[in-house]
């Protein structure tokens, strides 16, 4: 137990003094075999090799690229006006196109820095013009963004599948009920505020132009409701596989810039190289926490820790509980994927011993880190909001998001409550 | 070192990150059109099974190989919660044993996985894919991309150094 303690103060330590995520965990999965026998050192190299070549990361890096292209093409940017000009005189007009447009284009991008960025850049000036409440509207697009890693492709998911070996395609599917049940009590919380206080959404007496607008809405909102379409579909159908489908979506997404003619060379290239930096930087991670996986099952840690779970005189729902708010702490300090890879060889063997399901844990773990892309102090939407947005202060986007965590809280209550909205269609 | 073969070898250094960059771009963009020709072959039942065992053996050098070009722009993901509230001075001297430890750990998994693949080179073993290729071609790209890696990293340390040695 003292080793325990002693290797996660490690890890708190040099995370601390701002060493590399990957390195934090893959030198202390390195020293910690080392002191447990230098004789299972030479075993990292297979975990290296296994986790760089394995099959189930490799939708990661083109589902980066998808998210690229659609990023660098307008395509999101489109989208987003698109369902601006169909809902802004709805009550909260607006403020739906930015969970929606954030939905959708995260899940797609598969980033929430990258949807909070593209799409606040294009709806924050259009909702000041309108006298938008911008605590509101800032609020929303930070926390439309949380959602793209639960809705599909999301690769923390794909991640989180290769650290408990379950399926993607039924993770995938198994979190598509939660997003839409967020997305629903996200824009059912808008349309509540906008009809108990218009003044915060106020509706423009005339829409900007009427001619032609069904074929526009349905010109800009078409690729990329497509694409999440035929990757969902095919997932869902049996038709490809996770890898297969992310393929299907670079190619669609090519076809679709193609289309929009905003499709180059240079685009083309830029969107590749910055995919393959990206996926690199994610799995040089992953690749650290499996060395980080290797040493705690050397020392055998997931078994103690299971044991002493064990002892506990707690129903399973109170030990779920106490894990749930360490999450939410860390999530305040630690970025989505890293906390996942530290955490997930640790609790997913006290999830299994207290008889949850691993794949209806993986939606609900997804959906606490999303929590942390919202909370201060490293609330990464909050940030690039902020940069987004300029003169508004971080207070009031961190005030504006509030509302939504609670939601998010709510979702996270209910998943629990009803574990079967993340569990039926999969096994259905 | 005198100012020339200085220049002369942060030339080479850039040039081979940039090289090894655009092979990893290039891992990539073979692994989208296998994959994609695989889901084509299957639907025409043209037998093409062994586009994911390639794509799998893409991705490890498509990441080691760009590797370099994030650790000579320090991109890679870290959090700066605490450090950054740290005076420049000793966030200078964490930065440095930060450098240090990553050349330690890449010394470590070159060395360890370079034995290894030795090892399999000179067993001549091969995988359990269809393609029965040798382990040691997945295995020796790796050991290259993080030795490329571990240069860089050097070629950081000895840069911070020098800047550190010009502002005293």
């Amino acid at each position: 137990m003292t080793e325990l303690l002693l290797m996660g103060l490690s890890v708190i330590v040099m995370l601390l003094a701002g060493f590399p995520i990957a390195l934090v965990l893959g030198l202390t999965g390195i020293f910690w075999t080392w002191a447990y026998s230098p004789a299972y050192l030479p075993g990292l190299a297979h975990t290296v090799y296994n986790t760089v070549s394995s099959e189930t990361l490799i939708a990661i890096p083109l589902f980066i690229l998808m998210g690229q292209i659609v990023q660098k093409a307008r395509i999101a940017e489109r989208f987003y006006e698109a369902l601006a000009r169909m809902l802004v005189r709805l009550p909260g007009g607006l403020l739906h196109a930015n969970v929606l447009a954030c939905g959708i284009f995260s899940a797609v991008s598969g980033s929430s820095i990258a949807t909070a960025s593209t799409i606040a850049t294009a709806a924050i000036p259009s909702q000041r013009r309108f006298g938008y409440d911008l605590r509101l509207s800032t609020g929303s697009l930070a926390a439309g963004g949380t959602l793209g890693i639960l809705i599909p492709p999301s690769i923390p998911l794909i991640v989180y599948c290769s650290l408990v070996e379950e399926s993607v395609g039924l993770t995938f599917i198994a979190a598509l009920v939660p997003a839409l049940m967020l997305l629903a009590m996200f824009h059912g919380y808008i349309l509540v505020r906008a009809v108990a206080n218009p003044s915060c959404a106020p509706v423009p007496e005339k829409s900007v132009d009427d001619d032609g607008r069904m074929a526009r809405f349905v010109r800009d909102v078409l690729p990329l409701t497509v694409i999440i379409l035929v990757i969902l579909g095919t997932i869902y159908s049996g038709l490809m596989t996770a890898s297969e489908a992310a393929a299907g979506g670079v190619a669609i997404s090519v076809i679709v810039a193609a289309i929009a003619r905003t499709l180059s060379r240079e685009l083309l290239f830029r969107a590749i190289v910055e995919s393959a930096r990206l996926s690199a930087m994610i799995l040089f991670v992953v690749t650290g926490a499996q060395l980080f996986s290797y040493a705690v099952y050397t020392w055998g840690f997931n078994q103690i820790i299971v044991e002493q779970v064990g002892t506990l005189p707690w129903p399973p729902v109170a030990i779920l509980g106490v894990l749930i708010l360490i999450y939410l702490v860390l999530g305040m300090f630690v970025d989505a994927i890293s906390l996942l890879l530290m955490t997930v060889p640790v609790v997913h063997p006290v999830i299994t011993m207290l008889g949850y399901d691993p794949i209806w844990f993986g939606v609900l773990l997804v959906l606490l880190l999303e929590i942390g892309l919202v909370t201060p102090p490293v609330g990464m939407n909050l940030f690039t909001i902020k940069a987004v947005a300029g003169e508004i202060p971080l207070k009031d986007i961190t005030l504006g998001s509030l509302p939504f965590v609670l939601l998010l809280l709510a979702g996270v209550v209910l998943l629990i409550v009803f574990p079967k909205i993340a569990l039926w269609l999969p096994f259905s | 070192m005198p100012s020339g073969t200085q220049s002369g070898a942060r030339k080479i250094g850039q040039g081979m990150e940039r090289l090894a960059q655009s092979l990893g771009a290039f891992c990539l963009v073979a692994i989208f059109f296998l994959l994609l020709i695989g889901v084509v072959c299957r639907m025409m039942r043209i037998e093409f099974y062994w586009g994911s065992e390639l794509s799998g053996i893409l991705m490890a050098w498509l990441t080691v190989l760009c590797l370099p070009w994030l650790t000579r722009n320090r991109a890679h993901l870290s959090t700066d919660i605490a450090s950054g509230t740290l005076p420049p001075l000793l966030r200078r001297a964490l930065r440095f044993l930060g450098y240090i430890l990553m050349l330690g750990y890449l010394g470590v998994l070159i060395w360890y996985c370079g034995d290894l693949a030795l090892k399999n080179y000179h067993s001549g073993a091969r995988d359990a894919g269809i393609l029965r290729l040798p382990l040691s071609i997945l295995q020796f790209g790796v050991v290259l991309g993080l030795a490329l890696t571990f240069l860089s990293q050097l070629r950081l340390l000895f840069h911070e150094g020098e800047r550190h040695e010009l502002e005293q």
